[in-house]
């Protein structure tokens, strides 16, 4: 047993943190801060720039295909990092979507995707849900059939969150007649191609997300990636790979420090935060839970194998941070007082609790909600028979 | 990073559970017992009490983690309280004692031949040693010592207390055989049905020997760390055990034709509890390895406790939720683990003030 980072571990973690010293700059953060952002700006794309002149689009992938196969914990220390600077967060391309492709695609897949997605220039969003497959997402009925050598694509698809920003869609469509997790398979769409509508959805937490509209759009029959009929197979390949990022507790790590650097010197009811009994517990325990949270994200980083972390560890990591977002957003801005409800530059926190409030909900039910996350760790984790879910 | 035990600690925390397991069976009539002199013996047999001891006072020489190892088995039990007391007695002595107090007081622990625990929390304070009021005055070569103790687990059946006092000097311990002039002890009635005692001192005299020499506050407030360490890691096995019996409760019990564990608002209760215990598993073994390794680590042990406490009463209410009345009566062991929860929580300080250590670190 060893409860401490590595030395090696805590030099990959300083690596990152003087990337995004220099990288994360003010006119970055204020373009991030922006309200309703329309895309990417100019300094978020001179960020990804310096991401890729520094290597690091291909971080995650194996040695033979130019990454450095960074392991699920090293992994973990990037995306907390990343989080704690309000850094962009690395592309699921990168960092989900091209493993797969690497592991089951064909050679021709790999050829026609993956130097594009290292430089840049090819980046998916994630077509899954629809209207009505949300998340029993094997239900989706978006459909793509065969038209000599083209796949013809008619569906729709919501809560399509990088539909304005990325180049193409990873788009999970029925390619076969069995009903189910069998005849899903993945095609990779141009979202400049004719026939595709997007439509955009703004949402509480002040993100954007699409509905996505397919009438009739032909691509090419190699777009299909691996196998056909094996896309369920990838989906959840891809969000293996995409598990230990979702406990990673970087963002919440720095609201909870502004807010213990706020209560040094915010006077509520006449006596500072950092001097008021209940504030002063109140603060220790979110602090004590975001450790803790933190440690077990470590835990179950290191504790993955080939750099899939298990299943059950990581399902349960999702469920506690996501939960404990939703009480630090409340219990933080109820410290204010009145002034707890103030958005904008004089908010508390320079609105950063009011944003975490009103983003808790988004990680509680997205990336899997909660209620078939427990259902996993009761029935994987503990033996429990199946209940009604498919 | 690795939260892995080596094969030699694997084996040993199986060995800790064949005894536990094996002489001190889990029937709730016995547990109510504060103290199992069959498993005591067992536990010096096996080497268990003198764990963290040295080989020379008649230890094992295995280490502080080992014990977290063994604390984590007797929560599991749920052990009788005089495991700890004893082990906690013998942390003070071993680290606060001079070379023969180690040596005579240690041996007979590890023997299983000396029953002990340690008198702190006062009617002035529960924990905080600059509330203490206990009074320690020289007298001739040796001592007297005036005041209150309280809420000292198992003090009738221990032969000696590690008593906190005020002295001259500061914070100051003595040994103090239970059955010296002026030592009254009266039981306290606990809802935990376990035995907790206060203690009253009416100019009890003591030898010079009984006054721990090496003692100052950050020497207590260190091995206070670890014996918390060791406290989080009992409620941990405690923890674990009832996720265990909840789990296996409700996959065999059957209602409307089928297991109630194949419904959803019950398999809920089932994930809480293995969150609560994963989260908390992490939290304890980090603290009692920071402490075991002699780094500092008062954050982290009341960072752990702080989880710790709120996790264990929460995994048993779900548990009582899950078992229904099958789990309410007296003749199952859940409650046993419910009060110990709680009792744990409220000793070796308490949330509040674990948390207020915290804040502490923070401001």
């Amino acid at each position: 047993m060893d409860v401490e980072l590595s030395a090696r571990d805590l030099e990959w973690r300083e690596e990152v943190r003087r990337f995004l010293a220099d990288a994360v700059t003010d006119e970055l953060r204020a373009e991030l801060a922006e309200p309703r952002p329309a895309g990417r700006g100019p300094a978020e794309a001179a960020f990804w720039r310096k991401v890729g002149e520094r290597g690091w689009m291909s971080l995650t992938w194996p040695q033979e295909y130019g990454g450095r196969n960074l392991d699920a914990l090293r992994r973990l220390i990037l995306v907390d990092e990343f989080e704690y600077a309000g850094a962009p967060m690395l592309d699921m391309t990168i960092t989900s979507l091209a493993p797969v492709i690497i592991r089951h695609g064909t050679p021709a897949n790999k050829e026609r995707w993956l130097p594009g997605i290292r430089s840049g220039e090819i980046r998916f969003a994630l077509g899954y849900s629809e209207p009505d497959a949300g998340t029993d997402l094997a239900a989706l009925r978006t459909s793509a059939v065969l038209d000599g050598e083209e796949w013809v694509v008619n569906g729709d698809k919501i809560w399509n969150t990088g539909a304005h920003t990325q180049t193409h869609e990873w788009l999970a469509v029925r390619t076969g007649p069995d009903p189910g997790h069998r005849g899903i398979s993945i095609v990779i769409v141009p979202l400049d191609a004719p026939g595709v509508t997007v439509q955009p959805i703004w949402t509480w937490g002040d993100h954007r997300t699409n509905q996505v509209f397919f009438d009739s759009v032909r691509v090419p029959r190699d777009h299909l990636i691996g196998e056909v009929n094996r896309g369920w197979d990838y989906i959840v390949a891809a969000l293996d790979n995409e598990r230990g990022h979702l406990g990673s507790v970087g963002g919440l790590r720095r609201v909870v420090d502004e807010l213990i650097e706020a209560a040094r010197v915010t006077v509520v009811d006449g006596r500072l935060l950092c001097e008021d009994p209940v504030a002063r517990l109140a603060i220790a325990e979110l602090h004590a839970e975001v450790e803790v949270a933190r440690l077990l994200s470590y835990q179950v980083a290191s504790g993955g194998v080939d750099g899939v972390v298990e299943t059950v560890p990581a399902t349960m990591l999702k469920v506690l941070v996501t939960e404990l977002r939703a009480k630090i957003g409340s219990v933080g801005m109820s410290l204010f007082g009145l002034h707890g409800q103030l958005a904008g530059p004089r908010a508390p926190l320079g609105g950063l609790l009011e944003h975490t409030y009103r983003l808790a909900p988004l990680f509680r039910f997205g990336g899997g909600t909660n209620e078939v996350m427990r259902d996993i760790i009761a029935q994987r984790g503990h033996g429990l028979p199946r209940s009604g879910r498919r | 990073m690795d939260f892995t035990y080596s094969a030699d600690q694997s084996d040993l925390a199986a060995l800790c559970r064949d005894v536990f397991e094996s002489e001190y069976p889990p029937e709730p009539a016995l547990a109510e017992e504060t103290h199992s002199a069959k498993l005591h013996a067992a536990l010096a047999q096996a080497g268990i009490l003198g764990l963290a001891f040295e080989e020379s006072v008649g230890g094992s020489g295995g280490s502080l983690f080992d014990l977290g190892i063994a604390f984590r088995e007797a929560g599991r039990a749920p052990a009788p309280t005089t495991f700890a007391g004893t082990v906690f007695a013998g942390l003070l002595v071993d680290r606060l004692g001079s070379a023969e107090q180690r040596a005579s007081f240690l041996a007979p622990l590890c023997a299983g031949e000396r029953l002990a625990t340690v008198a702190f929390a006062e009617p002035s304070t529960d924990g905080d040693p600059s509330l203490l009021r206990t009074a320690a005055t020289r007298a001739g070569d040796g001592w007297t010592l005036t005041g209150v103790k309280d809420f000292v687990p198992d003090a009738s059946s221990a032969d000696t207390i590690v008593v906190a006092a005020v002295a001259d000097t500061g914070l100051a311990f003595f040994l103090v055989p239970a059955h010296a002039p002026g030592v009254s002890i009266v039981r306290r009635q606990t809802f935990g049905h376990d035995r907790q005692d206060e203690i009253t001192l009416d100019g009890v005299s003591v030898p010079a020997d009984a006054h721990l020499a090496g003692a100052s506050l950050d020497a207590y407030l260190a091995c206070r760390d670890a014996m918390v360490a060791l406290q989080c890691m009992e409620m941990l096995g405690g923890a674990e055990r009832v996720l265990e019996m909840s789990a296996e409760y409700v996959r065999t019990r059957h209602q409307f034709g089928r297991p109630i564990g194949s419904f959803q608002a019950v398999q809920h209760h089932i994930a809480d509890m293995a969150i609560e215990v994963a989260a908390g598993a992490a939290a304890a073994h980090r603290a009692l390895w920071l402490v075991a390794g002699g780094r500092p680590a008062r954050a982290e042990v009341a960072i752990a406790k702080t989880w710790l406490s709120r996790a264990f009463v929460a995994v048993t209410l779900h548990a009582h939720q899950v078992h229904g009345g099958m789990g309410y009566v007296r003749e199952a062991p859940l409650h046993l683990f419910s009060q110990r929860a709680k009792t744990l929580e409220l000793q070796l300080g308490t949330r509040r003030a674990h948390l207020e250590a915290i804040a502490g670190t923070l401001w």
